[in-house]
């Protein structure tokens, strides 16, 4: 026995050999929580089955997935993502776009403007995003009601029912999905023309000679998506039409608005707080990043007579980038968690209709899971593409 | 060296412990266990008992069921039933610790036990029966949903009503009910879903939304106390429609029988209490020197000197008598909370049966 | 003097016509804000907020149990404004700022009842900064300063005795603008040290302790608050322990325990950039005294990493501060909830959301802004910024 301990006592002498030893042991508890968990959540209802029976409840804002109650819990749910990755997207660009322009105003000297910027981060970076999001619903409520709608010709159409605009419309050929396959390759195409051709750009040092015409890249590839996508709208025999809303009375005299592309109060509410909110931080971050570059920059800019604005497009906010980037990732994200604050004001995003399929089925757990995962798989898929512009970014530096 | 003995002490520490932690770790599984062959679970009336209080899930936002007033009290049609029960079980109607409660959150409050008793003007509906884990007591009050539309919208059934915006609750029958009848009709809405009664109700105000549907006692309620500004109560029509059965009535957890047994005796008592005449002012006279047997039972008094009866609900025998004390019998809680609301009772469904309504109680025998 | 003035203008409007723009733009929209608020501003009455005071404040806790409240307020303003001379000691321009903020409040929240209180409660502030001021050049000041540091970290502690002794009114009757802080401070006293934990666990040399934490910071991080406090209503009373009631906690508690994790995952995030900054050589000098782990981690690096994230770490508070608006979600009305409930409460307040909301959202955003100004001192005082 006494050997033993001797032994032991030599052995763990060794800093690797105690650190194992703390390892299995943290591992042993951490074992045992999960153990323990997994024994509660065996007692509960795990599986997501019930995703597969018919929905039976209404969807207000649908977009790209045709939802109707009939439909099952499956699509109920995706028609809250696509709602959820709308808002996100058109959030997080202008926000980045009202962010840096606020981030720049901020070292402006021109006082008028920088303290509008002061202003604008103080007041608004203080207050609850909920508190926000209310106050652009009531805000958007206070528009025309229907029956006193503004409409400008036949074109837009406004009231607190929502702000209609012109939108496309498939038409009645059945060849619109060809059409977008068809713009879709285009696409692909003008993009492999432009990279090769600046590439040659780049390598040859000369523009790329084509019958003895010089050929920029970015401006063939647009002209040949152009001339793709004209071509293929005749040929398909207009595929799309022009869709104007319409504001009309039905036949017991009440006002009715349809058609268009519908911008409703609700989703311009979570819109607006979204992108005010977040913009307050970026603005931030902006201007953190700016004042940390060497004041050489400036002054040396300045001396080479370059104006004010082209000091700060050209030699700072590209330098200020790479310090931007990484903390405006996080912003980003944090937007994509706080879009599920819309189901306050009935803005039916993932969050809401998993709400409702948690209550009509009466299994919680499995949906939150589910939530969990698409809220994980959404910021990882942000992550790994701000990742992917932030090493292009430090690429050019280099 | 001293770092090594340090060490063992801590070895030999964190190991006791882990001893300590499995051996309580396959405790709790056995108790896991025994949870999953033990069907009958220790009653709520017991643990309600033991409290001291009993925790109500209501409604703080619908004027006549539920409504949380400025001065931080409940009061309303369900409050009632929670201070009757509270009585029934503690002879205090104060006893109740009122939980606000959304639609959408009110079904597992109530499983998790964050409250003992939901009364939230919830529907008796099949599936709810089934999945989820509550049972249904009796009803108190026979509703059903309508629609409410602006007057000067000229819609009078729900088939003129193509095109239109709903606003809806989330969470609630009415949000199914909605959708079934407008696909029967072939007809396109928009529904407008809202988390709580609030903003649904600011929507409205603000013309959002064509139709507001729920059950015909909330429209009542909401068209009674519409703000003079925009429009008063004349503005607004509900639909002669009813778009679905909605019982509404107390609600317990499964399998919990001796609580379910005193909540659903309570609700029988008091509209036993009003079809015997027995109402907040007499009852202490009555009690005194009940008519006839059938009274003496219910207040669970001795008939001319006699026995008492008791049913043995597990609480005192009087219990149908404090609850009748606290809030009154069935037509006086109606009369207080509902028919300012312009919930006309006569000739409705929740007359007494002897009226022609459906209001009956099972007898106390 | 109308020189500089002159010039400051001149300055504003010329130099490009970029610059001229810019200015005329920034003109009209400080117009349209300014004009827009002063219409509300006198358009407005104000009954929708002065007759629901006390849902505001204190929720729905029983008038009887209001003599909690108040001393809790009376504490915190004693400790609140004496720590102001103290460790701030304010400029004149600040000074008038908060003199003005504590008068707009006064304003807005006193009835005829409470008047007295309110008395009190001003006579305690000036009273307890004067008291600091007349002993700032004594040295009793270092013994009261540490008295004040004693009394900030027990503070937490005290309000729930103040809360709970004598039979205190249950969690759920909370609310109002108390919850709030309760909930905030409960998260930040409970999140802080865990957050500290987690931060040292990921960057900890054994890969089990680092894999362990990073998955507990990222999944937490990965989903909104929201959802987590949804979890708290739904699922986490199955997966408490039968034994010692644990698993029929009031739905406060829940909630504190979810905003406590939500914030130590996020506070560890912070502190993470904290120790990554930290030179290594200063890791190796420790060690080269041969520092075991422990004293190595409390004396060198913590100090060092905590201080350069302390603004960063002071905003992440704030967040939480915010947050604590999304328990809504729980049917607890907090300040926010009782703002939103009491405009569709009563027929005559119709319309009236935005007064009733803009009195919760100033509330708020004093106590961010109070935080916030602080996270700026700390900064400045720090040289961090300043380049």
């Amino acid at each position: 026995m006494n050997l033993f301990i001797d032994k032991l006592s030599k052995w763990s002498r060794s800093q690797r050999n105690r650190n194992l030893i703390y390892q299995i042991i943290f591992l042993l508890f951490i074992g045992l929580f999960v153990n323990y968990l997994i024994a509660k959540a065996s007692l509960l209802e795990l599986t997501l089955n019930h995703f597969n029976s018919r929905a039976g409840f209404g969807i207000s804002h649908t977009f790209l997935i045709d939802y109707s109650s009939n439909n099952d819990r499956w699509s109920a749910y995706f028609t809250g993502v696509i709602n959820t990755i709308r808002v996100c997207l058109v959030a997080i660009v202008i926000a980045t776009l009202i962010g840096t322009l606020m981030g720049v105003a901020r070292l402006s000297k021109n006082i008028l403007f920088s303290t509008i910027a002061f202003l604008y981060v103080e007041i608004l970076r203080n207050t609850p995003l909920l508190i926000q999001i209310i106050f652009w619903q009531i805000i958007f409520l206070k528009l025309p009601r229907i029956s006193e709608a503004l409409t400008l010709g036949s074109t837009v159409v406004i009231s607190n029912r929502g702000i209609l605009l012109p939108y496309a419309k498939a038409s009645e050929t059945n060849s619109s999905n060809i059409f977008l396959y068809i713009i879709l390759l285009a696409i692909i195409l003008a993009f492999c023309i432009s990279y090769y051709l600046n590439k040659r750009e780049d390598i040859d040092g000369m523009k790329f000679k084509l019958f003895n015409i010089n050929l920029n890249g970015n401006l063939t590839g647009t002209l040949i998506f152009l001339i793709i996508s004209v071509f293929a709208y005749y040929i398909l025999q207009k595929p799309y039409i022009i869709d104007l809303p319409s504001l009309y009375q039905n036949s017991k005299g009440t006002f009715l608005q349809s058609g268009g592309f519908e911008f409703s109060p609700e989703f311009g509410a979570i819109l607006f707080a979204l992108v005010i909110y977040t913009g307050t931080f970026i603005t931030e971050i902006v201007r953190g990043s700016i004042q940390s570059l060497p004041k050489g920059q400036t002054e040396a800019a300045l001396s080479l007579g370059l104006s004010n604005y082209q000091t700060m497009t050209v030699i700072l906010l590209p330098q200020a980038l790479r310090s931007i980037i990484p903390p405006l990732t996080n912003q980003f994200l944090n937007l994509t968690k706080n879009s599920s604050l819309a189901v306050v004001i009935a803005y039916p995003e993932l969050f809401m209709v998993s709400r409702t399929i948690m209550n009509n089925s009466g299994r919680a757990l499995p949906v939150f899971f589910l939530i969990l995962f698409t809220y994980l798989s959404l910021s990882l898929f942000i992550s790994v593409f701000m990742n992917l512009i932030n090493r292009r970014v430090t690429r050019i530096g280099t | 060296m001293r770092k090594s003995k340090l060490f063992l002490l801590f070895l030999s520490v964190m190991s006791l412990t882990l001893i300590l932690a499995c051996s309580s770790e396959t405790e709790v599984k056995e108790v896991v266990k025994e949870v999953e062959v033990m069907i009958e679970r220790p009653s709520t009336l017991k643990t309600v008992q033991d409290r001291g209080t009993l925790k109500c899930g209501v409604n703080d936002n619908l004027t006549g069921f539920g409504v949380l007033t400025s001065s931080g009290a409940f009061e309303g049609f369900d409050i009632d039933y929670c201070k009757a029960v509270a009585a029934a079980i503690f002879g205090d109607a104060s006893k109740v610790e009122y939980v606000p409660l959304t639609a959408s959150a009110r079904f597992e409050a109530l499983g998790s036990g964050e409250i003992d008793l939901l009364i939230r003007n919830t529907t008796w509906t099949a599936s709810r029966d089934r999945d989820l884990a509550n049972d249904f007591t009796a009803t108190t009050f026979y509703d059903g949903q309508g629609m409410m539309v602006y007057a000067d919208s000229g819609y009078q059934t729900i088939e003129d009503m193509e095109g239109a915006t709903v606003c809806v609750l989330q969470g609630t029958t009415t949000e199914l009910n909605l959708d079934d009848r407008f696909m029967s009709a072939g007809l396109k809405y928009t529904p407008l879903t809202f988390e709580t009664n609030d903003p649904l109700q600011a929507a409205f105000e603000e013309k959002r939304c064509d139709g507001w549907t729920t059950d015909k006692s909330g429209l009542a309620s909401k068209r009674a106390e519409f703000p003079a500004s925009a429009g008063g109560p004349d503005s607004l029509v509900v639909l002669a429609e009813t778009l679905s059965k909605e019982p509404l009535g107390p609600l317990t957890r499964d399998n919990d029988s001796k609580f379910y047994d005193v909540v659903q005796w309570v609700v029988f008592g008091l509209i036993q209490a009003e079809e015997s005449g027995i109402t907040s002012s007499n009852v202490a006279a009555m009690a005194a020197s009940p008519k006839d047997p059938g009274m003496a039972r219910l207040l669970g008094v001795p008939y001319s000197g006699g026995e008492v009866s008791d049913f043995q609900f597990g609480v005192d025998p009087t219990f149908i008598q404090h609850a009748i004390k606290a809030v009154g019998n069935y037509g006086e809680i109606y009369e207080k909370h509902l028919t300012p609301l312009g919930l006309t009772r006569a000739g409705s469904l929740n007359a007494l049966w002897t009226d022609g309504g459906l209001v009956y109680a099972p007898p106390f025998r | 003097m109308l020189d500089k003035k002159l010039k400051w203008i001149f300055n504003t409007f010329s130099g490009s016509v970029f610059n001229t723009v810019i200015s005329t733009f920034c003109i009209v929209l400080l117009f349209f804000v300014i004009n827009n608020l002063l219409g509300f501003i006198s358009n407005s009455e104000w009954a929708v907020v002065t007759e629901n005071r006390r849902l505001l404040l204190i929720g729905r806790m029983p008038q009887e149990e209001e003599w909690r409240a108040w001393s809790i307020l009376w504490i915190s303003s004693f400790l609140i404004f004496s720590s102001l001379k103290s460790f701030i000691s304010p400029s004149k321009k600040e000074l008038t700022f908060i003199f003005l903020i504590v008068m707009i409040l006064c304003l807005i929240f006193t009835t005829e009842s409470s008047i007295f209180k309110v008395i009190i409660t001003l006579m305690i502030s000036s009273f307890s900064y004067l008291l600091t001021k007349y002993i700032s050049d004594t040295p009793i000041i270092h013994k009261f300063n540490k008295f004040l540091i004693f009394l900030w970290i027990f503070l937490v502690p005290l309000v729930f005795c103040l809360l709970l002794i004598a039979d205190g009114p249950k969690p759920t009757l909370w609310g109002g603008f108390l919850l709030n802080i309760i909930l905030a401070s409960v998260a930040i006293g409970i999140g802080f040290p865990l957050g500290l934990l987690f931060a040292l666990g990921r960057a900890s040399s054994l890969p089990a302790i680092k894999i362990v934490c990073t998955v507990y910071i990222e999944t937490i991080r990965g989903a909104p608050l929201v959802a987590w406090l949804l979890l708290a209503w739904f699922v986490l009373p199955k997966f408490l322990p039968e034994f010692w009631g644990l698993n029929d906690i009031s739905v406060v508690v829940r909630a504190m325990i979810i905003l406590s994790a939500f914030t130590s995952a996020y506070t560890a995030e912070v502190i993470r950039g904290g120790l990554q900054s930290i030179p290594k050589g200063q890791i190796e000098a420790a060690d080269s005294l041969n520092l075991n782990v422990f004293t190595k981690t409390s004396i060198i690096i913590l100090p060092q990493a905590i201080r350069v994230v302390i603004p960063a770490l002071i905003s992440t508070f704030i967040g939480v501060f915010k947050d604590t608006s999304l328990v809504f979600i729980l049917a607890l009305t907090d300040l926010l909830q009782v703002g939103r409930i009491i405009p569709e409460q009563d027929p005559e307040f119709f319309g009236k959301a935005l007064e009733a909301l803009s009195v919760v959202a100033f509330m708020f955003w004093i106590v961010s802004i109070a935080l916030s100004n602080l996270s700026s001192r700390v900064e400045k005082s720090m040289g961090i910024g300043t380049r």
